[in-house]
């Protein structure tokens, strides 16, 4: 039985449901959280102040169960490391994928600025002409006398 | 991709598998998500894994206001991290006080004593409230 069927079959249990959603947040967030900052070789202190927050609460947030997490608090994660925060509801099956896929050695995000789906793509240096296009002339200006 | 290993008592009971059922629900959830985690992780680091003596090492999660840990070792044959006893903490207090004891008996007990045995760790699917 593989890893996937075994948590399907967990998931049957409806309180162990519940427990599952809180858990991917009580759990897996720290790892997003410590990923990105590794990513971006910050100090704990470094995203505290960019966060405006206190390093303690970095070491929270970063901790396995170690905090609460509010979206304000995310909200404001986000932002220090200019990434965008989805908060949106999904099927059992979203979330089982996603807590199979994740690995916190892998995960990347880039902020804003390094983002590749971002790049805007470039048009070529001459249009090419096109004879059903007709070009109105413009009108010659004449110099007042 | 790291895998875990459960302590099996003389008698034959699982005594990982016991201590699983005896968490709160969250705390159970929690605990898969933790190991889930770390079997992909190439380095198991602080504040989630610390070395302890007596090649014992511990990892740590917090549930509630309460510290969770569950003592272990790397173990060779068969490979994995083999988990050897569940307890919580609380500043320098394990609770059950001789967890580290208990976790190097047992490791020191199947080491050289061929005391117990260890099997692949599944967490169970059918866990009695806990009482």
């Amino acid at each position: 039985m593989s890893t996937r069927a075994r948590k399907i079959a967990r998931l049957r249990n409806k309180e162990y449901r519940d427990a599952f959603v809180a858990s991917q947040i009580g759990i897996g967030l720290p790892f997003q959280i410590r990923a990105l900052r590794e990513q971006r070789e910050w100090k704990q202190s470094e995203l505290a102040e960019k966060a405006g927050m206190l390093q303690p609460r970095i070491s929270a947030v970063e901790t396995p169960g170690g905090a609460k997490f509010t979206l304000d608090t995310l909200r404001r994660i986000a932002s220090a490391f200019d990434v965008a925060l989805v908060v949106k509801f999904v099927p059992f099956s979203e979330l089982v994928d996603q807590s199979e896929d994740f690995n916190p050695d892998t995960f990347r995000v880039p902020g804003f600025g390094d983002d590749p789906g971002l790049v805007e793509r470039k048009e070529p240096e001459s249009a090419p002409s096109d004879p059903n296009i007709a070009v109105a002339p413009l009108p010659l200006r004449t110099k007042s006398s | 991709m790291s895998r875990f290993l459960d302590f099996v008592s003389v008698a034959g009971n699982n005594l990982i598998a016991e201590w699983y059922c005896r968490q709160h629900v969250e705390g159970r959830a929690m605990f898969d998500d933790l190991l889930e985690i770390l079997a992909k992780k190439a380095e198991w680091k602080y504040p989630e894994f610390k070395r302890l003596e007596d090649g014992l090492s511990e990892i740590m999660w917090r549930f509630g206001k309460v510290q969770h840990r569950m003592i272990g070792c790397h173990w060779k044959e068969p490979s994995g991290y083999l988990l050897l006893i569940g307890c919580t903490h609380k500043q320098t207090i394990y609770s059950p006080p001789d967890a580290i004891g208990t976790a190097g008996k047992r490791r020191r007990g199947l080491l050289f004593e061929r005391k117990g045995s260890v099997c692949e760790h599944t967490s169970p699917e059918d866990c009695a409230p806990p009482k």
